[in-house]
């Protein structure tokens, strides 16, 4: 008798609950598809913001010691956007300058105070972990 | 034990088959179910060929940016030989300490006297006389003797041309031309046949490089890429400043 019931099909319940089960399998899987994707572009934004970057830091790189000197001198410290920076657009540049201390004469382990002639030069793209980092000596 | 009247029925029940509402009620809920599975697959086929496709488009782009960049801020000069919205060529002079073929004489040290690009090509001060004018360049008691084009009066003219590379973009497509100064086709001698061609990229729809502007240490260069996908949609775009030997 038993047999009998079991061959008799499903109940429309049963076809309810296997479709409800089927769509909150596929809710995850359309998100993975959908993290892919923002991944995929987060990708681009890095590769185009890394050259953006990079530009930044070479336009900082190619003026003379003193101009950076100068400009590290109007920043005052080193936690301060120089003029360099040009945070005011979609892609916020940030360059930070300071005088550094290499031979850490003062034993302070500060590497910004008792500083000799050399620069610190920081370039970052604000609000993403991309940054370069360089130390400049006086011109040859 | 069950009787043969159960088991006669049981098989009647069991082979009775389906009612034709039963199998179009099936078959139609199965099209609906497959319709909206079949619309979730062709998107993620579509979203998958779209991501592959910009995925290779931006290595395509870094990888041609990268060389731009290595070879700008290795080459001591550039000339521009044409630059326009469709066309880009440009000379590079390499670094004058490579020594690519590991004779100990730098590659452009044409002459192996120890000194780099001495004698260039043509009259390289422009001043109309061998070396330099009205100076007894090597000593000789001579002054200015010679061929005009000989920049170090050493009597042959030409002998230490400067190691170049051009970059070349037309139609799309943008390659590294380079000479070389030893014998690489393998001839047994230096000549024009003895060059490197790489296609860096086939899908640059728009390139920019800008002349050369210094105000501080070095002058800067600016590039600006745009590649396009086959599918004519697909785009992407780099833009960065390189200083000009800024790595030599």
């Amino acid at each position: 008798m038993r047999k009998i019931g079991s061959s008799s099909g499903f109940s429309l319940i049963e076809v309810l609950i296997a479709i409800v089960l089927l769509g909150i399998t596929l809710v995850p899987a359309m998100e993975a598809l959908q993290t892919s994707i923002k991944s995929s572009e987060i990708g681009s934004h890095s590769l185009r913001q890394h050259y953006l970057l990079f530009g930044k830091m070479e336009e900082v790189l190619a003026d003379d010691f003193a101009t950076l000197d100068a400009a590290a001198t109007v920043a005052g410290a080193y936690s301060t956007l120089s003029s360099y920076s040009d945070v005011s657009g979609t892609d916020p540049l940030a360059v930070y300058l300071s005088r550094y201390d290499v031979d850490n004469a003062d034993a302070d382990d500060d590497p910004y105070t008792g500083v000799d002639e050399v620069i610190w030069v920081r370039a970052e793209y604000q609000g993403s972990p991309l940054s370069f980092e360089t130390l400049v000596l006086p011109d040859a | 034990m069950r009787s043969p009247n159960y088991q006669s029925m049981l098989i009647k029940r069991s082979e009775r088959g389906f009612t034709l509402v039963e199998i179009l009620v099936v078959v139609a809920i199965s099209g609906l179910l497959m319709l909206s599975l079949g619309n979730v697959i062709g998107n993620v086929s579509n979203t998958q060929q779209v991501v592959e496709q910009k995925t290779e488009l931006e290595r395509e782009a870094a990888f041609a940016m990268r060389r731009i960049v290595r070879v700008v801020s290795r080459a001591s000069w550039m000339t521009m030989k044409k630059n326009t919205l469709t066309k880009i060529h440009y000379d590079f002079r390499l670094d004058p300490e490579r020594d690519m073929d590991k004779n100990g004489f730098a590659d452009a040290d044409d002459d192996e006297d120890g000194q780099v690009d001495e004698d260039g090509l043509g009259d390289m001060n422009g001043d109309g006389a061998s070396g330099v004018l009205g100076v007894d360049d090597d000593g000789d008691g001579s002054v200015d003797e010679g061929n005009k084009d000989d920049d170090d009066e050493d009597g042959v003219v030409d002998e230490d041309k400067p190691e170049k590379l051009h970059l070349d973009w037309k139609n799309g497509i943008f390659k590294q031309d380079e000479k070389l100064s030893f014998d690489i086709s393998g001839n047994g001698t230096v000549g024009n046949e003895d060059k490197l061609v790489t296609i860096i990229s086939e899908r640059i729809t728009s390139f920019t490089v800008t002349t050369p502007t210094q105000t501080g240490r070095y002058a800067i260069v600016q590039v600006g890429l745009v590649l396009t996908a086959d599918d004519g949609v697909t785009t992407t775009s780099l833009n960065t400043s390189i200083r000009l030997g800024g790595r030599l």
